[in-house]
C-alpha cells in the first residue's frame, strides 16, 4: 500500500488512516522498520519508542473504528529533538550529564500538542550538546549524517530532526532554534523548517539554551504538512512565560490564496555577501518565479550577529555554570570552552547587546512597513564534511566555517521574526535552503509564498533514499 | 587575552579552568570581546533600553 512508503506525506497518511485505507499501526510499524534499517548509518535517533508508539497507534485505530475523529495528524509518525521532555524518557539535550536525570514526568507542551492532533511519537533525536552548535557533531552520541551524503554533516543543532525527515524515516519532526538551529539543518538536509515568531509556540518542557532567543518549530517535506503541524502547535500557553497571549492564527487554510497583495523583497548587503554562488543563485531563482526584484537593506545586520552571539554565549553559559564549575570534564569538548568563555563575558557587554537588540528591532520594523516577505539564502553554502577544518574561504575571505553557517539566520531569530527555510529544487548538487522572513506573527505570509514556490516547482523536498555517491552500510 | 587573564577572570566567578584549556577559552573570549567592541562602536540613543521587558 503506497502510504506505507517513505515518500508519503503526513497528510496522505492521516487521510489514509481517517478513511481506514490503512491502519495507524501499519503506518507506525513501517516507520519503525525504516528507522531500524537506516538509522544505524545516519544516527538520527537517540531513543526509539517502538512499543509505546505501536500502542498509541492502536489507540488511534480504535478511535477511528469507533467512528471518532482522531485529529488532523491521525497516525502520522513524528520524532523530536532530545531536548523536548517526553514522559518516561530522560531528556538528554545532547549531553552526557543529563543522562543522570530521572525520566521526564510529562510531555513537553509541543509534543503533547502534536499527540493531541493524532500524531504518534516514535523517538527522540540527536543534537549538538545543549543546542550550542550548527553541525550535530556530538562527541557523546556521534555525528548525525546527512542523508544526501553520509560523509557530510546534517547541520545543527536540530540535526537529527532534519535528517530523519530528509531520509523519509518520519514525515514530521520538532526542533528548536536560537540562532538558526531549525533553519540551518533544514537547508543542509533539503527539507522545510519553520522557526515561528518568538513566543508563538510554547517552549514549556523544553531544555532552554538561551532563553531570550529560544524558539521551537516543525520540520516537514511539504508546505502543507508544515502548516498543519504549525497550526497544531499554536495556542497561548501560560506555562511558558514568553508565550504570546494571542489566539492561534491558522495557516493551512491560506495556502491556496496565492501571493496577490504580498510585497516581496530580496535582502541585500549582509545577506548577499560571503556566500557561495549557488546559495545566492537560489534566491535569484525564487525571486524570478515570484516576480520580485526589489532589493531591501537591513542596517547593521552584521552587528546583529555579534550581539546575538554575546547574548547566546552569556545566557547559555549561565544556564550551565554550576556544572561547568563542578564537572567540566563531562561536557562535550566541542562546547565546553565556548561555554566557559561565555561565562566570562562582562555584564555590561551583555546588557549593551540587549539594548542594541531593541534598537535593531525598530530599524527592521521600519523596513517591514514597505515589504511583507524577504528572501535570503538560509545558509551560505551546502553541507560540509564531518570533521571539516575550522576555517574556510569564501569570496577570498577566511571565515569560521561552523559559526558562518548561521550568518543569514542569526539576525532574524535575534529579534524573533518568523522565518522558514524552503529547499530549492534540484540545486545541482547538495541541498540548499531559501530563507523566507516576515514581520512578527505573519507566518501566514511565509506559507503563502512557500506554497507558490512549491506549486511552481522551485522548492521541493524529495526523500533522500539513496545516498549520493555512497552506498548504505 | 592571556591565559593569566583567563585565570584571574575565572577566579572571580569561582570557575576552575585547567591550565591546558586556558588558551582555548582565551581564544573564544577574545572573539566575544571583539564582537562587543564592534557593537560598542555604534552609538545607541541614551534612552535605548534592553530588549527583555519585566512585567510585574
Amino acid at each position: 500500500m503506497s502510504v506505507l512508503t517513505e515518500t508519503a506525506s503526513a497528510l496522505d497518511l492521516a487521510a489514509a488512516v481517517a478513511s481506514r485505507r490503512a491502519s495507524a499501526r501499519a503506518i507506525v510499524a513501517a516507520a519503525l522498520d525504516r528507522i531500524a534499517k537506516r538509522d544505524g548509518e545516519l544516527n538520527c535517533f537517540t531513543a526509539i519508542l517502538g512499543e509505546r508508539a505501536l500502542a498509541d497507534a492502536e489507540r488511534i485505530d480504535r478511535v477511528i473504528a469507533g467512528g471518532g475523529d482522531a485529529g488532523p495528524l491521525a497516525g502520522v509518525p513524528f520524532a523530536v529533538k532530545n531536548l523536548f521532555d517526553v514522559a518516561g524518557v530522560t531528556t538528554l539535550a545532547g549531553s552526557r550529564i543529563y543522562r543522570e536525570r530521572p525520566p521526564a514526568e510529562r510531555d513537553a507542551a509541543a509534543v503533547a500538542a502534536l499527540r493531541r492532533a493524532g500524531a504518534v511519537l516514535v523517538g527522540c533525536l540527536n543534537m549538538d550538546e545543549y543546542a550550542f552548535g550548527f553541525t550535530t557533531e556530538n562527541t557523546h552520541y556521534g555525528p548525525t549524517r546527512n542523508p544526501h551524503d553520509p560523509t557530510r554533516i546534517a547541520g545543527g543543532s536540530s540535526g537529527g530532526s532534519a535528517a530523519s525527515v530528509a531520509a523519509g524515516l518520519v514525515p514530521l519532526s520538532l526542533g528548536s532554534d536560537t540562532n538558526g538551529s531549525i533553519r540551518v539543518p533544514a537547508s543542509l538536509c533539503g527539507v522545510f523548517g519553520l522557526k515561528p515568531t518568538y513566543g508563538r509556540v510554547s517552549r514549556a518542557g523544553v531544555v532552554l539554551f538561551a532563553g531570550s532567543l529560544d524558539h521551537v518549530g516543525p520540520f516537514a517535506r511539504s508546505v502543507r504538512d508544515l502548516a498543519v503541524a504549525f497550526d497544531a502547535l499554536q495556542w497561548p500557553d501560560p506555562t511558558d512565560p514568553v508565550c504570546a497571549d494571542r489566539p492561534a492564527e491558522p495557516c493551512a487554510g491560506a495556502l491556496d490564496r496565492g501571493i496577490a497583495g504580498l510585497r516581496i523583497g530580496i535582502a541585500a548587503d549582509h545577506f548577499a555577501r560571503l556566500a557561495e554562488p549557488a546559495a545566492l543563485e537560489a534566491v535569484e531563482r525564487a525571486a524570478r518565479a515570484l516576480g520580485a526584484s526589489r532589493r531591501v537593506t537591513f542596517p547593521e545586520a552584521a552587528r546583529a550577529r555579534f550581539a546575538a552571539s554575546l547574548i547566546t554565549s552569556s545566557e547559555g553559559a549561565h544556564a550551565h555554570l554550576d556544572n561547568l564549575k563542578r564537572r567540566a570534564g563531562d561536557f562535550d569538548p566541542r562546547t565546553r570552552d565556548r561555554f566557559r568563555a561565555g561565562a566570562l563575558i562582562p555584564a555590561s557587554h551583555y546588557l549593551h547587546a540587549q539594548r542594541f537588540r531593541a534598537w535593531f528591532k525598530e530599524r527592521v520594523r521600519e523596513v517591514f512597513r514597505d515589504v511583507d516577505v524577504v528572501l535570503t539564502p538560509t545558509t551560505p553554502f551546502p553541507a560540509p564534511k564531518i570533521g571539516a577544518p575550522v576555517a574556510m574561504t569564501i569570496a577570498g575571505v577566511e571565515v569560521p566555517m561552523r559559526s558562518h553557517l548561521g550568518a543569514f539566520t542569526q539576525p532574524w531569530s535575534f529579534i524573533g521574526l518568523p522565518a522558514m527555510s524552503a529547499p530549492i529544487a534540484e540545486p545541482g548538487g547538495l541541498p540548499l535552503g531559501l530563507q523566507l522572513v516576515a514581520a512578527p506573527f505573519r507566518e501566514e505570509s511565509l506559507f503563502r509564498v512557500a506554497a507558490r514556490l512549491e506549486k511552481e516547482g522551485v522548492v521541493a523536498a524529495p526523500v533522500a533514499s539513496a545516498p549520493r555517491g555512497s552506498s548504505a552500510r | 587575552m592571556s591565559e593569566a587573564e583567563i585565570e584571574r577572570l575565572a577566579a572571580l566567578l569561582g570557575l576552575p579552568i585547567e591550565p591546558e584549556s586556558r588558551a582555548a577559552v582565551a581564544e573564544n573570549l577574545a572573539g566575544l570581546l571583539n564582537a562587543a567592541r564592534v557593537l560598542a562602536e555604534l552609538p545607541l540613543p541614551d534612552d535605548a533600553e534592553p530588549a527583555p521587558t519585566f512585567r510585574p
